[in-house]
């Protein structure tokens, strides 16, 4: 649900809309957090080799996934936000990525 | 309703306001503060993704000094954390949108909420590191190399600390002979980053307390909420690096 707000002080002159997100969604939001909090110990419990972190890995984005598009709003927010966003996460897979080729054949050379 | 954030600033001498005395107010801007928030936010985020790179090229070069390690913290306070953060974020964003819908008592209620969990938190981890200090589990304790009550512990083999024969024979694989080397860097990561993460979770305590002061003094209005939407933005970042933590130290044994 979207709605303007009449301001009655001096504001920027473009103001956005502003957009509040249902509570229902925040709360099943959360029981999905809570969910995957809960499949991510008992996979780790499990005997699963090399495959045990990655697998963590990928739980624990789609839980970031969930608090960042809801509860820090990038899906409501202007696009600005998520393109910053993915530009710092593209930086950070670039680094990771050239570290773990380095790292990966060093240590079995 | 007027609010103290408009704070005057003193404009150019040369500036052309005609009316002696004048002073430009600076105009309320949501995006600009949240742009600022995200900005610093991303160099938070590089922090610690720094100190995950290290942690993961370590782990991939000691991993089962690294699985020993996690072994030895109990998942289970991690697991009690991770439910603590993840709920106080959702009563963060709770507070959030009731301040959007003009509910002041509401939302105060949600962040004392939020505080509480803060708090939990802490204590929760209060247990779980004295029972590690008590082990002699802390930075440069029994699996430092410089000791000074137990200089021997770290060129102790890795069979004479409590070791099962398996456990010998992986870390003998990974090059490890003696408990100083990657066992040490597995813990020493462990304290730096929970440590540093617990730091921000601390300054989220004040930054809360400040905000819950703000809104009882009316400074944060259902028209002007960026503060506590920043706070909020900060408070959910805590969570999501806590996110990445708990599977990393608690869960990779």
């Amino acid at each position: 649900m979207s709605h303007k707000i009449e301001y009655d002080f001096p504001v920027h002159h473009d103001m956005p809309d502003v957009h509040i997100v249902s509570t229902k969604t925040f709360v099943l939001v959360w029981v999905a957090l809570m969910f995957l909090t809960v499949l991510t110990v008992t996979v780790a419990q499990q005997d699963l080799g090399a495959w045990g972190t990655p697998i963590a890995l990928l739980i624990a984005s789609v839980k970031a996934s969930f608090v960042l598009l809801f509860f820090m709003h990038l899906k409501y927010d202007l696009a600005m936000f998520r393109w910053m966003f993915l530009a710092v996460v593209f930086t950070a897979a670039i680094f990771l990525g050239l570290t773990f080729v380095d790292t990966y054949f060093r240590y079995r050379g | 309703m007027s609010s103290t954030y408009d704070k005057p600033v003193a404009t150019d001498s040369h500036a052309d306001h005609g009316a002696e005395g004048h002073v430009h107010v600076m105009p309320y801007d949501p995006i600009g503060d949240k742009l600022g928030m995200w900005t610093f936010l991303f160099g938070e985020f590089l922090l610690f993704f720094g100190m995950f790179i290290l942690y993961g090229v370590y782990l991939n070069k000691y991993p089962h000094a690294f699985q020993w390690g996690s072994g030895h913290l109990q998942w289970k306070m991690g697991m009690t954390n991770t439910i603590f953060l993840v709920t106080s974020s959702l009563t963060m964003v709770l507070g959030v949108n009731a301040m959007q819908r003009n509910q002041r008592g509401k939302s105060q209620m949600w962040l004392t909420i939020t505080l509480c969990f803060a708090f939990a938190f802490f204590v929760v981890k209060y247990f779980e590191w004295s029972a590690k200090i008590e082990h002699g589990i802390y930075p440069d304790g029994i699996f430092g190399s410089a000791h000074s009550h137990l200089p021997e512990m770290a060129n102790t083999p890795v069979g004479e600390l409590g070791f099962t024969d398996e456990h010998v024979t992986r870390l003998k694989a990974d090059g490890i002979e003696t408990v100083g080397k990657g066992i040490s860097i597995y813990f020493g990561l462990y304290y730096i980053m929970t440590g540093l993460h617990g730091l921000h979770v601390f300054l989220g305590i004040i930054l809360i307390s400040v905000t819950m002061v703000f809104s009882a003094k009316g400074k944060i209005t259902h028209k002007r909420y960026s503060w506590l939407e920043n706070v909020g933005l900060y408070w959910h970042l805590v969570d999501l690096i806590w996110i990445f933590l708990f599977p990393l130290f608690y869960l990779i044994s």
